[in-house]
């Protein structure tokens, strides 16, 4: 290096400094950006996780599975077969239990009040 | 200049101030020049070296996340298209990574699953997750045929019907009339595509496409119409039914009690074996044969979006005469419930062979015409009779018309080489109104236990979703229907 050089590659020196920082600053937005890319991805994966969790959740409510099982169950019958349909008295109504009689007597209704 | 040309600081020489030509600079003393060198490198080479680690140290603490990491590059897994049924319910969504399978078993032989990376460069492994891979590798959706909520009626019953009968499986295919599209096919038993691994081969097995059996009695009808349209009989043509007749090495025998005389509509309605064994005689094995394969049987089905079996059909060339005598009542010929269905459907479409289709886009070979349609009404009005003044009123949907026909039939082990006693499959063919088909359906269960037959099991699973099928459709119900059903 002469005498000449060496002055003016120091003038250049805060011209690569300030070179060296706008590109350790666009590397770090960079960075931030790739990882504001990676949890949004993430978010959207688990999203999508979700929503198909919430599907299947909606399915074993008001799926086409579930709603015949539940019409089965529920005695329901399709249109064509109602004419088949053996009709039952309904069960009668249960005997009530001694838990289910209430004391009467003044007191008690003293008590409730 | 006359100043000394020491720098009182720094030691270095200054130059004069002609620089034009380098002999009029002074060149500096043995060793000076060395000693200028490095004092002037050393602080900016620590700059250079200090500042890059200061900057990106700076640039790193402004992520404000710690210790300063490797840029990772992200890992997508591929997108893969979801598989919709006709009404857009999902039965497949996610990336190959997770998919999922939300309705459980519903349709699931059909969808099959997907999994890894094979090396054939798919990600199905089974069903329409296979076939259509490329299609849904591209993002796209695939929409199906299936009408969802006929799916599971088709499934809910034919469980309960598998479960009583003590059947090994069974099957059940849907086809709209007019279109060919495959609205239901399910199979028993069932398995949830979001746990495929704790299931076995067999039961992952799509039967309504990929089951072939011998169908038995259903075939007669098949016969019928190709003498009609050959005119080598008329519908008032009256056959010997003898009760067991001797063809070849093998002698054939009817179940049903009959007079020894039969009209065709009657050779149906009784199933007479022996009455069509007559028939037959009035075709050449290559006719026949030839028949068989024009309505479809012993060919590959023109469905691109799923796996189909062709069934069997051996060269008339091979047959001996009981071979023949077999194939005319559904032995010794093979079919799936799928190609049954289709083939079913001529009649239903007034002659005219529509090929069945999974995807609503799908572009599938033309219809042809096969039967004249006066010949493929009076089949169907045959089948009418045949469901109303047999025994079969237990397949009867109340206040609709249906024609039909059962089918029993022996089952071959390969392994034992015979048809073992008690191997049977139960089926059911028939479509609905009869004036006017909308569906054609076929039902067909495999080993049975013994006690269960074709007109007190199959009949029953084809009344049962049948009934769903008219309520979830609207079909109205015909007056002559209501007049002529009786309810048990």
């Amino acid at each position: 290096m002469t005498q000449a050089t060496a002055p003016r590659i120091l003038r250049f020196v805060p011209a690569y400094l300030a070179l060296l920082l706008v590109l350790a600053v666009l590397g770090a937005t960079n960075q931030n950006l790739l990882d504001h890319e990676l949890t949004l991805m993430e978010q959207g994966e688990t999203a999508r996780r979700d929503v198909a969790a919430y599907r299947a959740d909606a399915a074993r409510i008001d799926g086409p599975l579930a709603v015949a099982r539940w019409a089965q169950d529920n005695g329901m019958v399709p249109v064509p077969e109602v004419d088949a349909v053996q009709h039952l008295a309904p069960l009668p109504a249960p005997l009530p239990t001694t838990e289910d009689v209430r004391p009467q007597g003044l007191e008690v209704r003293t008590a409730w009040r | 200049m006359a100043l000394s040309a020491m720098d009182p600081v720094y030691g270095r020489p200054t130059r004069d101030g002609d620089r034009s030509t380098p002999r009029n600079r002074r060149r500096p003393a043995p060793g000076q020049g060395t000693l200028e060198l490095r004092f002037t490198r050393r602080p900016l080479m620590l700059l250079l070296i200090a500042l890059p680690l200061v900057a990106a140290l700076a640039g790193f603490a402004l992520q404000q996340t710690g210790a300063p990491t490797w840029p990772t590059h992200p890992i997508v897994a591929p997108e893969r298209g979801a598989i919709l049924a006709s009404d857009g319910t999902v039965l497949a969504e996610g990336d190959v990574a997770s998919r999922f399978y939300p309705q459980g078993h519903l349709a699931a032989h059909v969808i099959g699953f997907s999994g890894a990376l094979q090396p054939d460069g798919r990600y199905g492994l089974e069903g329409v997750e296979y076939t259509l891979d490329a299609r849904l590798q591209a993002g796209m959706d695939a929409n199906l045929t299936l009408d969802p909520i006929l799916q599971a009626a088709a499934e809910r019953h034919l469980e309960a019907t598998v479960l009583d009968s003590g059947a090994e499986n069974g099957s059940v295919v849907m086809l709209e009339a007019g279109t060919g599209r495959i609205l239901a096919a399910a199979s028993y038993p069932f398995f949830d595509p979001n746990e495929q691994g704790r299931y076995d081969r067999s039961v992952i097995q799509n039967q309504a496409f990929l089951q072939q059996y011998e169908p038995g009695s259903v075939m007669k009808p098949f016969v019928v119409a190709a003498l009609l349209q050959s005119d080598r009989i008329q519908p008032e043509t009256i056959v010997d039914a003898p009760p067991t007749m001797r063809v070849g090495t093998k002698t054939f025998q009817d179940v049903a009690r009959h007079a020894p005389e039969l009209e065709i509509k009657d050779v149906l309605r009784y199933s007479s074996n022996t009455a069509m064994l007559n028939l037959t005689q009035h075709f050449e094995p290559a006719e026949l044969h030839a028949w068989m394969r024009h309505y479809g049987f012993g060919q590959s089905l023109p469905l691109r979006s799923a796996y189909t079996r062709p069934g069997t059909l051996n060269p008339w060339q091979d047959w001996v005469p009981q071979d023949q005598a077999s194939a005319t009542i559904g032995q010794s010929v093979a079919t799936t419930p799928l190609q049954l269905a289709a083939a079913y459907a001529i009649f239903a479409n007034d002659g005219v062979y529509v090929p069945p289709r999974l995807l609503e886009d799908e572009a599938t070979r033309e219809p042809h015409r096969v039967l004249s349609g006066d010949v493929a009404r009076t089949v169907r009005g045959m089948l009418q009779y045949t469901m109303e003044e047999s025994g079969l009123r237990q397949s009867i949907i109340p206040g609709v018309t249906a024609a039909g026909k059962t089918g029993t039939a022996d089952i071959y082990s390969p392994e034992q080489g015979t048809y073992p006693d008690g191997w049977y499959s139960l089926t059911f063919a028939g479509m609905f109104p009869a004036d006017d088909p909308e569906m054609v359906m076929v039902v067909m269960l495999q080993k049975p236990e013994a006690g269960a037959s074709s007109t007190l099991t199959a009949a029953p699973l084809f009344r049962a979703i049948g009934s769903e099928v008219v309520a979830h459709w609207g079909i109205a119900p015909s007056p002559e229907a209501l007049a002529g059903t009786t309810t048990p």
